[in-house]
């Protein structure tokens, strides 16, 4: 009796819990099975994996891959990349109708499209919104990361109600990537950001595609398409973005349509067999995650350029990108930068010779070779297969670099307090080898200064080229300069490039994009795909 | 037993304040910058620190202690660190996605183990015994994440009858939700429970008690079902209580591998963005659940067993 009481007891609270959930769950959910996939395909709904919270969603402020995808389909900047592409000469007008420069490119005049609309009824953009967006990210009281971005811009100023100037303190060839609908170049609203308050990160109020609807924790991000979009009314009703971690469950979900999009894995195998379904196709995006290893020139052994050369020559970055990510996805990296940005240039890069690897430790005093400090690393996969990778290839050549594992908080905080001699690193920037360059090789970007950023290396030896290539007007010369600061940092083996590292995605095949991907890569500033007014679902 | 039960909550303050500021010192003395972890890589150290000082982590750990601690007496978690979204309102969304899913796996493990138990008990050493007993060794030695993907194989992608991701909403569809993820748990806890109800009615059946009921000539199922089972549950119950506690904030695998909302994963992922807040509030909001399903199975016990009461 007392059991059947326990149970009924229980039944009841799963009941009110449901019922609760059920409250709290809100109008919108196509997040079941097949039938209810069907059931909800009157309305175009894309729906697409995000791995991890997107969280913030005022663009000043977005860094995550997450949120980064999310707010791509709701905002413009100035000017964008050509759908499908990160090519520098294919940047097409956003927000700008159109643009002009001086002859020394320290003067940029965009004027401001008319007639487009806010979402959610604050009125038409006007140039002095566009104004207000700038002067806040580059304000240092808003705190925005990408402050530093606009380092060289003195002034913004309006000329009517569609015109803005941004003077520069010094030339700037590649302004046009500052301006770009990325990080900082994102245009939000006056009026909806001073509404929010301290709910800024909430709102998301923009001119793109897509509005938000409804931020649920832990679930989804649900948009829904903007019928007054300026270039035409969205094909899509929606998108709702997925948070999903679990790789088998993005995988499973592909497969029978409850997701259009998803994350793919980053390994050769997963790659060779996921490329024979007939459900969808596997695509990466460019420019790829470019994943090095960074040595702290201020720390004993590294000091020594021998210790370098040896630990370089220990390591092949042909081996790993052939052998563990397979050459589909990732390309082998050709420089201690990536390769196809804006004043890239292939050298000479040493590896993959361990008698050198030792005799040069022997002349650097270490005959029988030698042990690294502790070396903490993240447990982040991407960075941890690397390390226990160069780990065994170092220890042949008789390098010892012991790993301590910690969470990836715990990383990014330690090789801030410059607690590493080797540090592993993946990125994506503007494909401009500025914005590379000046976080990671310029002496001001030191970790420990008050300009820190990523220089993990206490590297200043290209300050003085590349303060010059950001003041030479002409890009001929600007590549020239380039091809000599990327020489100089290969000759000092102060960072080994490892991978080229694209992270594939599965479309479906009812998913028209909108724009063709190219030998199965799709042009993105962040790892996902852009979802434009002309992306579409075929029935 | 009404002045018992307030004598336990009136204990459970005390243990409350303790956890709570354990909870706090413990989480400061990690490391890692939840500034950074906002910003970027590409922030400067002195946008770094301009993010601190506006989040307050800047301050002397005994400063922000006294700050947290009159908030909480307010009844105020403070915002997220990451999202500046209130955390109560986090809370209160996930919730009951959690006790749902919580209540069905043990509802589900109760469901399967106590019969069974029970069954295994009184044919014991037969086949059957036996083939319960192996099928409770690989439940309990296989992790639910595990299960779940093959929960998620199976009926999610070869026979397609449940959805693999989200929560739904309404009843129905809620429920259709919650199939796969509350049987990938609860079919573990069914093994567990079928053991300890097996063990316990084993311990009680050579009990004078049952050999006094078998004397009167009661029927086999009137001495299991009325005497045995009543003094069996104890151990149950406790089993049963303790499940409850682990699955509340320890369904992580199982939320991450059917792309559910959580507790657990709220947790998870502010240990991992340093979002001390959410974390605070999630920890101390465990702490309080624990110490409540305690107190409902220290009352059980009182219900099941009137000697526990008279004491």
């Amino acid at each position: 009796m007392r059991n059947k009481k326990f149970s009924i007891g229980i039944v009841l609270l799963v009941m009110v819990s449901m019922l609760l959930s059920g409250c709290f769950s809100g109008e919108t959910s196509e997040l079941a099975g097949n039938k209810t996939s069907q059931k909800s395909s009157d309305k175009k709904i894309l729906r697409v994996s995000i791995v991890g919270e997107a969280e913030k969603l005022d663009p000043h402020w977005s860094a995550t891959t997450p949120e980064v995808t999310v707010i791509s389909s709701i905002y413009n900047g100035l000017v964008r990349f050509a759908p499908g592409t990160t090519d520098l000469e294919k940047i097409e007008p956003d927000l700008a109708e159109s643009w002009d420069s001086n002859e020394d490119k320290t003067v940029w005049t965009f004027h401001v499209r008319k007639g487009v609309k806010w979402h959610k009824g604050y009125g038409e953009l006007t140039a002095e919104d566009v104004k207000w967006s700038f002067d806040r990210v580059m304000d240092p009281k808003t705190g925005s990361p990408w402050q530093s971005e606009y380092s060289n811009v003195d002034s913004v100023k309006t000329d009517g109600d569609s015109t803005v100037i941004f003077t520069l303190k010094h030339p700037d060839n590649g302004f046009l990537m500052k301006v770009l609908n990325y990080h900082g170049g994102n245009i939000v609203c006056r009026k909806a950001i001073e509404e929010a308050g301290d709910d800024h990160m909430n709102i998301a109020i923009g001119t793109g595609p897509f509005m938000l609807k409804e931020y649920r924790t832990q679930e989804k991000v649900v948009l829904v398409k903007n019928p007054d979009y300026f270039r035409g009314e969205p094909k899509l009703d929606g998108i709702d973005y997925i948070m999903m971690d679990d790789p088998t469950a993005i995988e499973v979900a592909v497969e029978n349509g409850e997701l259009h999009l998803g994350n793919g894995q980053a390994d050769k195998n997963w790659v060779e067999q996921k490329k024979q379904s007939n459900n969808f196709s596997i695509e990466v995006p460019k420019p790829k995650v470019f994943r090095a290893i960074y040595l702290n020139t201020s720390k004993k052994p590294f000091d020594d350029i021998r210790v370098r050369q040896a630990f370089a020559y220990a390591l092949n970055a042909s081996e790993y990108v052939k052998g563990y990510l397979g050459t589909t996805a990732a390309s082998i990296p050709t420089s201690p930068l990536p390769s196809s940005y804006f004043g890239s240039t292939e050298v000479d890069l040493i590896g993959n010779n361990a008698k050198k690897a030792k005799k040069l430790l022997a002349e650097a005093g270490y005959p029988n070779g030698l042990t690294l400090p502790k070396q903490y690393m993240t447990t982040d996969k991407n960075h941890l297969d690397v390390a226990i990778w160069a780990q065994d290839k170092l220890r042949k050549v008789g390098i010892e670099m012991p790993i301590e594992q910690v969470d990836h908080a715990t990383y990014q905080a330690n090789i801030r307090k410059d607690l590493n001699n080797v540090v592993i690193y993946g990125y994506v920037r503007q494909p401009y080898l500025d914005f590379p360059l000046s976080q990671f090789f310029y002496g001001p970007a030191t970790v420990g200064k008050d300009t820190a950023v990523t220089n993990f290396i206490h590297y200043d030896k290209v300050d003085e080229l590349l303060e010059t290539v950001r003041v030479t007007a002409d890009p001929e010369q600007q590549k020239q300069l380039y091809k000599q600061i990327v020489e100089q940092i290969n000759e000092d083996v102060v960072a080994i490039p490892i991978a080229e590292e694209g992270h594939p995605f599965m479309r479906r095949n009812e998913v028209d994009l909108g724009y063709k991907p190219v030998d199965g890569a799709f042009g993105s500033m962040f790892d996902g795909y852009p979802i434009y007014e002309t992306t579409d679902i075929k029935q | 037993m009404f002045q018992y039960t307030v004598r336990r909550i009136i204990f459970t303050v005390p243990t409350v304040i303790l956890t709570v500021s354990i909870i706090f010192f413990v989480l400061r003395v990690l490391p890692g910058n939840p500034a950074v972890l906002i910003l970027g890589d590409s922030a400067s150290a002195e946008q770094i620190a301009n993010l601190q000082a506006k989040l307050g982590t800047d301050l002397p750990i005994w400063e922000q202690y006294i700050h947290y601690a009159v908030n909480i007496i307010q009844g105020d978690f403070g915002n997220s660190l990451t999202t500046g979204r209130p955390v109560t309102e986090q809370l209160l969304s996930l919730i009951p996605h959690t006790l749902e899913l919580a209540l069905a796996a043990v509802f589900i493990g109760a469901l399967i183990g106590i019969p069974v138990g029970i069954i295994t008990a009184v044919k014991r050493n037969t086949f059957i015994d036996g083939f319960f007993r192996l099928g409770a060794l690989i439940g309990i030695s296989m992790p639910a994440f595990f299960l779940g993907l093959l929960l998620l194989i199976a009926f999610s992608l070869k026979i397609p009858l449940f959805p693999s991701l989200g929560a739904g909403k309404g009843i129905v569809e809620n429920l259709h939700h919650l199939v796969l993820p509350a049987f990938s748990l609860g079919l573990i806890n069914a093994a567990l429970v079928m053991r300890i109800t097996r063990a316990s009615m084993l311990e009680e059946v050579n009990r004078d008690y049952v050999r006094a009921a078998r004397a009167k000539g009661l029927p086999k199922s009137k001495v299991v079902g009325k005497h045995i089972l009543r003094n069996t549950l104890i151990p149950v119950i406790t089993v049963i209580g303790l499940d409850i506690t682990t699955l509340i904030s320890g369904a992580v695998l199982t939320e991450t591998v059917f792309s559910r909302p959580g507790l657990g994963s709220l947790a998870v992922g502010a240990i991992k963005t340093r979002d001390y807040p959410t974390l605070q509030a999630c920890l101390i909001l465990f702490a309080i659940l624990i110490i409540f399903v305690n107190l409902l199975v220290d009352l059980s016990y009182s219900v099941i067993n009137p000697k526990i009461r008279a004491k």
